[in-house]
């Protein structure tokens, strides 16, 4: 789901508004204005899009969930073309009136995307076009641990050969909804109680964290160099760190972890919304959409799309996990209040 | 008194009494002071507590502001659907505070309370489990609900941690546009508070600078609040209470009684009711101006008892020693002939005496050396003098007594100084004196000039062109005729005088310790004989004293003796030596020739004392006695007739020399009634050619008066042919060595061109010492005018040479007749 690379992203979203805030003054060429992860959109595609409608895309990105609502708060929304958000978060960009409602006569590929996808989440049928999905688990050192993991609680309660070498997600839902995982709960519990079970388990596991910050990617990863040898991790992610080191094991551990979905989302405030809807049109080409979920190793909703793909993308079971594996997995859920408080109390007393 | 005492109890009195005094003032006045400032710095301290306190409320109230006023947060509290409000907006919120908290960690709460009391958002900087969510009744909500006024700052105990904290507030009043029109009246929309630890200030109250202090705050119900750990104290509460009582009159000392023991007491008021007390116990107060006090009493007596010393010492090293320094040194100045110094490091008065005193005796100092050096030293080549020498010679004597060592004293003496001297001027002699003088000094110092090198070596300059040289511990006579050697080529070698080259050649006369002479007398007499000595065998050459010449010696001063009886006496008698013409063998003239006979050593030839008698003195008698007699005896050979003979008289250089001579004889030939003409002088060459310049005056006069001149054994000497030429002579003899080995390798051709060249100069030629046939048979035929020698005649009595006048006269008589 989401890829953070390397590099100051504060300076870089600084310099997006910039670009995004004198963009009109330029007249003459459009321009298609994306909120989105970095590495999240395949470069050659973009380019196309470009050459074939003449126009220039701007790819503006956010670092995490909460980042990109810090930016949406900032401005309400405005100019952004397209917004890629969580399944989750749906409902309140809809409710602070963010996101347009989608025309479906100006789609020409609803037909090819897979239902279930498609209504996961609330609102997400009226407002938002499902782009990837995928889960959430753990990526290990097979090299240099004993014990090969299988469960959340080994991540959780590390043992002593872990002790200082855990990754972990700043990532409250993934953070707490893991934790709960680990303890039998539902990701998605409501119970004082059990948050409170989670709250000293994850304040117990603090000591032991080596790092918060989603992981890099490339070859100077830190589970790439040992610094890290256990991390909670986005599949595809972990299939694209897996290029830089054998020594990698991808596991979806046996209590199921989070089912997640991506969706593309038109602006409310949209300066561009016709190309928003070519260029969401462009990417669903069965064709390209193929091209981008091996671009990113994440699995398409689009099923036009998946009968171009190659056998071996199909049968990876990181990408495709087994039925029995995702049984117990779950969908984020709308949180109450009072609940979504308690847990960003937890979250925050948690980070440094 | 002595200086030496006067002045250290000059300087101590001086000093001491002084410091003294201002010790004890110091010691008043500080004692005072340091009570006095040990009052300011506790209230300064507590000034400084208040201050920080002010900063602290000031700091927090300007976060709050700043925070109450940021858009997140009014965009969250305007937020009335708790599901956005929760899930969307307080995450970017609480990481927002959590970023100020981290800059100020004095702010370990942040709170955000609803109008309605209920906690919405609380952030706190430590971790606490299980938070009540609802705080409706809390102390702090109350005390915010009754306040009216936007901002509060309160101080209450933090019932989540027990510690007595800063409790900042405001109320968050916006308006929200999105529903209310510009112009409405902001609503109070909740509660911003932070909460502000108060460890800093606990911190500084319990680390004063006053061990045994306290410094408390205190509440409006009079219990201490801070420091955290005096709230536990319960023995002194009871003095909160009383003094709760005086805080009308702050900031002034009081005495209290507590516990038995006696505190001062200050206090001010703090924010909120709050006090701010410090208690000291009167031992710590007066412990500082105690210590001041002990501390100027120390210091002073320390100074005093230190300064005396220094003092002593200073006037000592100062003043006293370079004075008696200088009192030495004027006495050692006069008494000694050494040089006397002081050593002088600095600039003061004593050092510009000592340096002056320097300068004095350094000028006295060269004065003398100037004075020792003209009396012991040469001035022309600045070699020791005869004074010097004689000394050097005594003491060197003595030693070589005691250890019976060798030495050897010679004479040197130039042969030829006198030529140049006449020839190229004063000046010249003198450089060449100088010159001789260098190279004798330098070599006889060097090592290498001959095995010889002994430290008392010396060189001197007795006068004149006579050096001596002194040798010392001599290993062998055979050294020093190896060091005479080496003086003769040295001085052989050539002079530059004038841009030319001169040589010179020298004599030297070698005596030796102890077979030639115990005394330095005797040494220095018999080297000069030896010299001279060497002088007569032959120039450029060095002699040995030996015992013959010492009996020579003795035989020459007896005969000196006899000599100066025989003047007396006038014992000397004059025989006369025949002259002959070549061609008819006819006498045309004699030679006077001086006899002597003694009655104990019978006959003395002439050469043997005629030099003795020019070295005394005594020729010029013997000269003129020789002038008369001849002039007498002429006399009577011309009044018996005898007119054509002409005599020869022998004259001396040292007579020719004598400004008189000229006169004298002129004078002598006139008294006598002599016939002018007929007496005429012989003169050796080296006579004339060493001579005056005023020599060849006296010549031309007496040749004016008609007295000729012949020069006397020609061939000996110089025989320049060319000089010869200016010579204001008239007749040249021929000397008989010449004559004697005629047929030797080239003599006769050297002979005839002489007479060719003296008869072409208009002299007459006479050849002395003819004794054969073969002599006479050459010479006729080369044209020799006049012949003289055994051949022809002895010299003879005047009675026997009247007997053969007479008869050549009658003879003659008897042919014309």
């Amino acid at each position: 789901m989401s890829i953070l690379l390397r590099f100051n992203l504060t300076l870089c979203v600084a310099v997006s508004l910039l670009s995004l805030f004198t963009q009109p003054s330029y007249g003459a060429e459009r321009t298609l204005t994306i909120l989105n992860w970095s590495e999240y959109l395949d470069p050659d595609l973009v380019h196309r899009f470009e050459q074939k409608y003449q126009v220039k895309v701007s790819e503006l990105y956010y670092g995490s969930d909460e980042q990109r609502s810090d930016l949406l708060l900032q401005n309400n929304a405005y100019g952004y073309d397209l917004i890629l958000s969580s399944g989750v978060d749906l409902q309140n960009y809809i409710n602070r009136g963010w996101l347009a409602a989608l025309e479906e006569d100006k789609l020409s590929f609803l037909n090819q995307l897979n239902p279930k996808w498609r209504g996961a989440f609330p609102g997400a049928v009226q407002y938002a076009i499902p782009y990837f999905w995928g889960t959430v688990g753990i990526v290990y050192r097979h090299d240099l641990i004993q014990e090969p993991i299988t469960h959340w609680k080994q991540l959780y309660q590390p043992a002593a050969e872990l002790q200082g070498k855990v990754g972990m997600i700043d990532e409250p839902r993934d953070l707490i909804g893991m934790c709960l995982k680990s303890l039998g709960y539902s990701a998605n519990s409501e119970l004082s109680s059990q948050l409170n079970e989670v709250e000293s388990v994850l304040q117990s596991q603090k000591a032991m964290v080596n790092s918060y910050i989603y992981m890099t990617l490339d070859e100077h990863s830190p589970i790439v160099s040992g610094e890290i040898v256990a991390s909670m991790i986005y599949n595809g992610d972990a299939l694209m760190v897996k290029e830089h080191s054998e020594n990698l094991t991808f596991v979806l551990p046996e209590e199921g972890g989070a089912i997640w979905v991506d969706y593309l989302t038109i602006g409310a405030k949209a300066k561009e919304p016709e190309l928003a809807y070519a260029f969401l049109n462009f990417i669903n080409q069965a064709e390209h959409a193929a091209q981008l979920a091996q671009y990113v190793y994440y699995a398409t909703p689009n099923l036009a799309a998946e009968k171009l793909l190659p056998e071996e993308f199909l049968n990876d079971k990181v990408i495709y996990p087994n039925a029995d594996k995702l049984k117990n997995s779950e969908f984020y859920r709308p949180l109450s209040a009072r609940i979504q408080r308690r847990r960003n109390v937890i979250s925050i007393n948690i980070l440094p | 008194m002595k200086l030496k005492t006067k002045l250290p109890l000059l300087f101590i009195s001086l000093v001491c009494i002084p410091l003294i005094l201002l010790g004890a003032m110091a010691f008043v006045e500080l004692k005072s002071a340091a009570e006095k400032s040990s009052a300011t710095q506790v209230t300064k301290f507590l000034e400084q507590v208040v201050a920080q306190t002010d900063r602290l409320i000031k700091t927090a109230q300007a976060n709050v502001e700043l925070i109450a006023d940021d858009s997140l947060l009014h965009s969250y509290m305007l937020t009335e659907d708790e599901d956005e409000r929760y899930t969307l907006m307080q995450r970017p919120l609480l990481r927002k505070l959590k970023s100020i908290m981290k800059v100020f960690p004095q702010y370990y709460e942040m709170r955000v309370i609803l109008p309605d009391g209920y906690e919405d958002l609380r952030l706190t900087s430590y971790f606490i489990a299980n938070l009540k969510d609802e705080e409706e009744a809390s102390e702090l909500f109350i005390s915010m609900g009754h306040d009216e006024r936007n901002e509060k700052v309160q101080f209450i105990t933090n019932p989540d941690n027990d510690k007595f904290s800063l409790y900042v507030s405001k109320r968050v009043e916006i308006i929200n546009k999105a529903v209310e029109s510009f112009n409405a009246a902001p609503k109070m929309r909740g509660y911003f508070v932070i909460t502000v630890s108060l460890d800093a200030l606990n911190d500084v109250l319990l680390d004063s600078p006053w061990s045994g202090a306290r410094f408390i705050i205190t509440d409006q119900s009079g219990s201490a609040v801070l420091p955290y750990s005096a709230k536990s104290e319960s023995d002194i509460a009871s003095v909160y209470k009383a003094l709760k009582e005086e805080q009308e009159s702050p900031s002034s000392f009081s005495v209290h009684e507590l516990d038995g023991e006696s505190y001062y007491h200050t206090s001010l008021s703090l924010k909120s009711g709050l006090w701010l007390h410090a208690l000291l116990p009167e031992d710590i107060l007066l412990q500082y101006s105690r210590d001041m006090s002990w501390l100027v009493a120390m210091i002073t007596l320390f100074s005093v008892a230190f300064s005396i010393p220094l003092l002593l010492f200073l006037s000592h090293f100062q003043i006293v020693r370079p004075l008696n320094k200088l009192h030495h040194a004027f006495l050692r100045l006069g008494k000694n002939v050494e040089l006397i110094q002081v050593k002088t490091s600095g600039d003061d008065e004593l050092d510009e005496l000592g340096k002056e005193f320097n300068r004095m005796s350094l000028k006295l100092f060269k004065s003398n050396e100037k004075i020792r050096e003209l009396a012991f030293n040469d001035p022309l080549t600045g070699l020791p003098n005869r004074f010097m020498f004689t000394k050097h010679l005594n003491l060197s004597l003595e030693s070589a007594k005691c250890d019976s060592g060798q030495l050897a004293v010679m004479f040197i003496d130039l042969d030829n100084f006198k030529h140049i001297n006449d020839n190229l001027g004063h000046q010249s002699g003198d450089q060449l004196l100088h010159e001789i003088g260098d190279r004798l000094q330098r070599n006889l110092r060097s090592k290498d000039f001959c095995e010889h090198f002994s430290d008392s070596d010396m060189v001197a300059r007795l006068g004149g062109d006579e050096f001596t040289v002194f040798l010392g511990e001599l290993p062998s006579i055979k050294t020093a005729e190896k060091v005479a050697k080496r003086i003769l080529d040295i001085i052989s070698l050539p002079i530059v005088l004038g841009g030319k080259n001169y040589y010179i050649s020298a004599s030297i006369g070698i005596a030796c310790y102890p077979q030639n002479g115990v005394t330095t007398q005797e040494l220095i007499k018999n080297a000069d004989i030896a010299m001279y000595h060497a002088k007569k065998t032959g120039k450029g050459s060095y002699q040995h004293f030996s015992d013959s010449l010492s009996r020579q010696n003795e035989e020459f001063s007896v005969i000196e003796q006899k000599m100066h009886e025989a003047v007396e006496n006038e014992r000397f008698e004059l025989y006369f030596q025949p002259i002959v013409d070549s061609s008819t063998h006819r006498i045309v003239s004699l030679e006077a020739l001086i006899r002597w006979y003694d009655d104990e050593f019978g006959f003395i030839p002439p050469d043997k004392f005629i030099p003795l008698a020019e070295k005394n003195g005594l020729i010029m008698v013997i000269g003129d006695w020789v002038i008369r007699e001849a002039c007498r005896q002429l006399k009577i050979w011309q009044d018996r007739g005898i007119l054509d003979i002409q005599l020869a008289i022998n004259v001396s250089a040292i007579q020719l020399n004598n400004p008189k001579f000229a006169q004298q004889l002129y004078q002598c030939i006139t008294e006598s009634g002599i016939i002018p003409g007929t007496l005429y002088i012989e003169l050796t060459e080296t006579t004339i050619i060493n001579g005056e310049q005023e020599i060849f005056v006296t010549l031309e006069w007496l040749r004016s008066k008609g007295i000729r001149i012949a020069l006397d054994d020609f061939g000996t000497g110089y025989s320049s042919l060319s000089y010869l030429r200016n010579l204001p002579i008239d007749i040249l003899k021929i000397d008989q060595s010449f004559i004697r080995d005629i047929n030797n390798k080239n003599n006769n051709v050297i002979l005839s061109a002489v007479i060719v060249m003296a008869h072409a100069l208009g002299f007459k030629v006479v050849a002395e010492g003819v004794e054969e046939r073969g002599h006479l048979a050459f010479l006729v035929k080369e044209g020799c005018d006049l012949l003289q020698g055994y051949m022809f005649s002895r010299p003879q009595a005047a009675d026997d040479i009247t007997r053969i006048l007479l008869k050549e006269t009658k003879e003659e008589a008897s042919k014309t007749g």
